[in-house]
């Protein structure tokens, strides 16, 4: 089964279950659903002897293939998880083709509060249907996390993670740390990817470097994954990314975070923090296989593409290509993050338009093209003004390339400005759509509440 | 159906569990593991015909199919591939169809180093992570995600209390002002406009990775940091790229890549010897890696590495050490069975500046017993290159060590350091016991000491002892005598050839008598000096009939060699 239509199917076992418990046998949008649903599970029994829906730890399978989580599938990911947990269950296998009304039957035993999974099984043997539907135990070893709060802790860790980096005096012991923090953000992404980058609208979380690095390194590995990326090259990338700027740690606060123009003797200073980090990872990882990419990523994403920025005395061959990619999600989450000395940082859209500006002279043409494709024309954590004269927030992505201008948004506002109970829309299939885009900062909004 | 699917995943678990104890008993490159992981590979590849994703949960000491049936269990932790996997951090495994057997091996090379999980639970997840692994889907435990103690915020007021607090003052300045003020429009055009990636951009990208993945970036990470080391002023952070670079020289060590460690040591040579009139702080942070380099660990490094280093390389490395490190390669020398290793040593301890005969001195001065006779000779061929005069008596009192191959090493020795003192010594080998050491003796002083070398030759032409002399040292004796071309010498050898036969040795048939002669024949036949013909001629005109015949056929030779020359 394609991935794409997993998530349908998800959606569809959701609203038929929500529609049992709502609506009478007879009703038109219950009985449309069933015969969908039954359509599915029928086929899939014919072409390969089953249908399955199974939860493993927080992953849940269809089909033996793991969902992806984001944005628009996310509830009804939870309400599944939620469910099969209450009722300690792991999942359920057809293994014959159904009737409507076994289907319906099922459902119904399934959505019945209080019932655990002994109960489950006895209501089915009495119904009949034990010969084609078996229950799966739920196997889970300790807290299981739901998707999203799970991707909130590896988010707000992996600050933690970089702040424990810059701070620490033995460093060692951080090694595996960093690399298995990494792996955590990597195998985030392949399951929840909308979700992670999502949370990059957390900004100044704790201190502004520590929240940058994660933000930069989540964009850096989004990138990566696209681009095609093996694993172990991933890792070097997501690690680089983290490290990128920890030799900032090491400059004065009141030089890094002043509120007014630099002066030349301070612009220096500034300068120093490429080599100072490299020094620092010299020092903290040893210059091995593993350290090498951070290292040369550290003294290059400061460098331009076309081999202009600092530091100068580097004879640089090429800019590496993680470097490159660096550069780029460095550049863009530090113009789109508030600081004391611009309150209101630039649109996303403005951001967007530098990039490509820059596009031959600083950055890797072909790299903007691929970020662009990555955070979309309205890039999550926008503000967008809708037809309707309500307000939004960028949330996810719309899955078509054919849609990238209509992305999934929360609503926040009606149009006289009132704040509303945020609802989900997805402007691919709606009659709205953007009139106009702005930084969500410059109204007072930090979008971060969203997300979190 | 379903209970023999289930029969086959306990087959592929076994075959795991057993694939993985050949993997961690056998070193790598070992035929063993590979068996085990071909069998391995057969399971995987008869799942894959009956379901399209090879799937289990970890649950501590067990393997559970995603229904829940138990497909491995074992109570011991020992090799208990399930213990391995839930320590590691692992909760669940799943294998896709792409899987390669190359996927499974790096796999079992990952889960096969327990030590390393052992000692970090984290070692294990970070392993997989640099291993490319692409269809394997792993999940992980929840409890590692939170190993950082951060606070994570709930609400929206959680994060305010978290955010960073930031010197105040004035706005910086008004141009971001502008920015936010500029209407976006043209930008989602743009935008539009950029979003297809066309089939040159997708293969310019794939060649970028290609290079990527190609680039030897510790190389790169090491030039980078020479380049920071040469720019940056401040002694204690210099000191933090050298304690890197030091790392990068073990590492390269330890794999046996001496090379590499020996172009980041000479350059760092470079910069200390720039340094010494400057910076006396950072020359002796340099000064520190060298005489590290020189720790045991590192020499093992060297002696261990099965011969396969090259000899230059090894001189090289041992010639920039600190003189202690002598004191570390000795002892180990019993051990070394490679002679090229050994000259390779002898010549970088002989060039390590600041060696003093104190260094030598004591493993000069050790009993000549079975263990010590590598060292001594060992300690000879070094004094041999270095010729620290001061040492000169304690090698003489080897002299008459009843070992030949020390007497050997002490003549070798004294003929290297080239003093009169240590020639005179050296003379008396030429009457040693064993034939071998006097043959030696007339090599080395026919090629360093010719006039010394006349004075035996001259006794030992004279001595009636002469045709008593082996048929090697006899040839030997007459090569050196007739290469030194002297006209004393040449009478002496004229009168051999030429002698009478006395009527009582022809009456004892001495055989020895008559091969004298013919083998100084011979021997001047074949060299080249111009006294040869003399000597021929001689035999020719005044010579025993016996060899005269030979004599001539000799001459003719050498003319006929000549005149095609001319």
């Amino acid at each position: 089964m394609p991935k794409l239509e997993l998530d349908n199917v998800l959606i569809l076992f959701v609203s038929t279950l929500k529609s049992a418990k709502l609506y009478d046998e007879g009703h038109p949008l219950l009985k449309s659903n069933l015969k969908r649903l039954l359509g599915v599970i029928n086929n899939s029994v014919e072409e390969d002897n089953e249908f399955s829906l199974a939860v493993k730890n927080w992953y849940i399978y269809i089909m033996g293939e793991r969902i992806r989580i984001h944005a628009l599938n996310f509830t009804y990911v939870k309400t599944v998880l939620d469910m099969f947990k209450n009722k300690n269950i792991g999942g359920f296998v057809v293994k014959d083709k159904l009737e409507a009304t076994q289907l319906l039957t099922f459902l119904r035993i399934l959505y019945t509060e209080g019932l655990k999974k002994e109960h489950i099984e006895k209501k089915i043997s009495d119904a009949g249907l034990s010969e084609k539907i078996n229950i799966l135990p739920l196997i889970q070893k300790g807290e299981i996390l739901d998707p999203k709060q799970r991707v909130k802790t590896v988010y707000f860790e992996t600050i933690g993670l970089v702040k424990n980096i810059a701070m620490t005096k033995d460093m060692k012991k951080m090694r595996t740390k960093l690399s298995v923090g990494v792996y955590y953000l990597i195998d985030t992404l392949k399951t929840s990817e909308q979700l992670l980058l999502g949370l990059t609208v957390v900004k100044n979380y704790d201190n502004y470097l520590y929240n940058h690095s994660v933000n930069v390194a989540i964009l850096s590995l989004s990138m990566g994954v696209r681009l095609g990326l093996k694993t172990s090259h991933l890792l070097a990338l997501g690690q680089a990314a983290l490290l990128h700027d920890v030799g900032m740690s090491t400059l004065p606060k009141e030089i890094v975070s002043k509120p007014s123009v630099l002066t030349p003797d301070e612009w220096d200073i500034i300068r120093q923090h490429p080599i100072r980090g490299a020094e620092l990872l010299c020092e903290l990882l040893g210059v091995t296989e593993e350290s090498a990419p951070c290292i040369i990523s550290v003294l290059e994403h400061q460098r331009n593409y076309d081999k202009s920025g600092y530091p100068e005395f580097i004879q640089m061959d090429k800019q590496s290509l993680l470097s490159r990619i660096i550069r780029i999600c460095d550049f863009y989450d530090a113009v789109t993050t508030p600081r004391v000395y611009s309150p209101v940082p630039m649109t996303t859209s403005e951001a967007l338009k530098h990039l490509i500006e820059g596009s031959g002279k600083l950055f890797d043409p072909v790299l903007v093209k691929y970020f662009v494709n990555l955070i979309g024309i309205y890039p999550i954590g926008t503000l967008v003004f809708l037809n309707t004269g309500e307000w939004g927030i960028v949330i996810g992505q719309s899955k078509s390339k054919e849609n990238f201008d209509k992305p999934i948004v929360q609503v926040i506002k009606d149009a006289s400005g009132n704040d509303i109970k945020p609802k989900v829309i997805d402007l691919a299939f709606s009659e709205k759509f953007i009139m106009k885009s702005d930084t969500p900062w410059k109204y007072g909004i930090d979008p971060a509440q969203y997300f979190i | 159906m379903e209970n023999l699917y289930l029969d086959k995943l306990k087959e592929f678990t076994k075959s795991l569990g057993k694939a993985y104890r050949a993997f961690k008993i056998y070193p790598e490159g070992h035929e063993i593991p590979l068996i085990f992981l071909r069998e391995l590979w057969e399971k995987i590849r008869e799942l894959f015909r009956w379901k399209p994703e090879i799937s289990f949960i970890i649950d501590e000491r067990r393997l559970l199919d995603p229904a829940g049936n138990v497909i491995y269990e074992e109570k011991a932790s020992e090799d208990n591939i399930a213990w391995i996997f839930y320590r590691g951090g692992l909760r669940g495994v799943s294998i896709a169809p792409g899987v390669t057997s190359d996927e499974v091996k790096e796999f079992l090379e990952a889960i096969s180093k327990k030590a390393l999980i052992e000692k970090d639970p984290y070692a294990f997840i970070a392993l997989l992570g640099q291993k490319n692994l692409e269809n394997f889907q792993f999940e992980l435990a929840e409890d590692y995600i939170k190993s950082m103690d951060f606070p994570i915020p709930e609400t929206m007021e959680d994060i305010l209390e978290h955010k960073d607090v930031e010197p105040t003052g004035e706005p910086m300045d008004e141009e971001s002002e502008e920015i936010i003020e500029q209407e976006d429009t043209s930008i989602m055009l743009q935008a539009r406009e950029v979003v297809e990636i066309t089939k040159d951009e997708e293969e310019y990208i794939s060649k970028e990775i290609e290079e990527e993945q190609g680039e030897d970036k510790l190389t790169k990470s090491v030039n980078y940091l020479l380049y920071c080391l040469n720019f940056e002023k401040d002694a204690e952070w210099y000191k933090k790229i050298l304690r890197g670079i030091e790392e990068y020289i073990y590492r390269s060590l330890s794999k046996g890549d001496i090379g590499k460690s020996l172009k980041i040591v000479k350059l760092l040579q470079m910069f200390e010897k720039n340094y010494m009139a400057t910076d006396i702080t950072k020359s002796s942070y340099i000064e520190e890696i060298y005489r590290s380099l020189g720790e045991k660990e590192n020499i093992d490094y060297i002696l261990n590495s099965d011969n396969n280093l090259k000899p230059e390389f090894v001189t090289e490395y041992i010639s920039m050490l600190h003189p202690d490190a002598v004191s570390i390669i000795m002892p180990k020398i019993p051990n070394l069975k490679s002679n090229q290793l050994k000259n390779a040593l002898v010549l970088g301890i002989s060039q390590i500046s600041g060696l003093r005969p104190n260094h030598l001195e004591k493993y000069l001065k050790l009993e000549a017993n079975e263990r010590n006779k590598p060292i001594i000779t060992f300690a000879l061929s070094v004094l041999a290159k270095v010729k620290f005069k001061d040492l000169i008596p304690m090698v003489i009192a080897y002299k008459d060590s009843p070992d030949s191959e020390i007497r050997r090493a002490v003549l070798e020795t004294l003929v290297d350091i080239g003093t009169v003192q240590s020639y005179n010594a050296a003379m008396s080998f030429f009457d040693d016991e064993d034939e071998n050491v006097r043959l030696i003796a007339y090599q080395l002083f026919k090629k360093y000491n010719p006039s010394k070398l006349k004075k035996v030759l001259k006794d030992k032409l004279l001595s009636k002892e002469l045709d008593d002399l082996s048929f090697v040292e006899k040839e030997i004796l007459f090569n050196s005598a007739i290469s030194l071309d002297d006209p004393e010498i040449t009478e002496l050898l004229k009168n051999i050839i030429t002698r009478k036969r006395s009527i009582f040795r022809i009456i004892l048939g001495d055989k020895k008598y008559h091969e004298t002669e013919k083998l100084l024949a011979i021997t001047a036949g074949n060299l080249n000096t111009s006294n040869t013909f003399d000597i021929l001629l001689a035999c020719v005109s005044y010579g025993n009939k016996k060899i005269r015949g030979l004599c001539q056929e000799l001459l003719s030779n050498k003319k006929r060699g000549k005149n095609a020359q001319t």
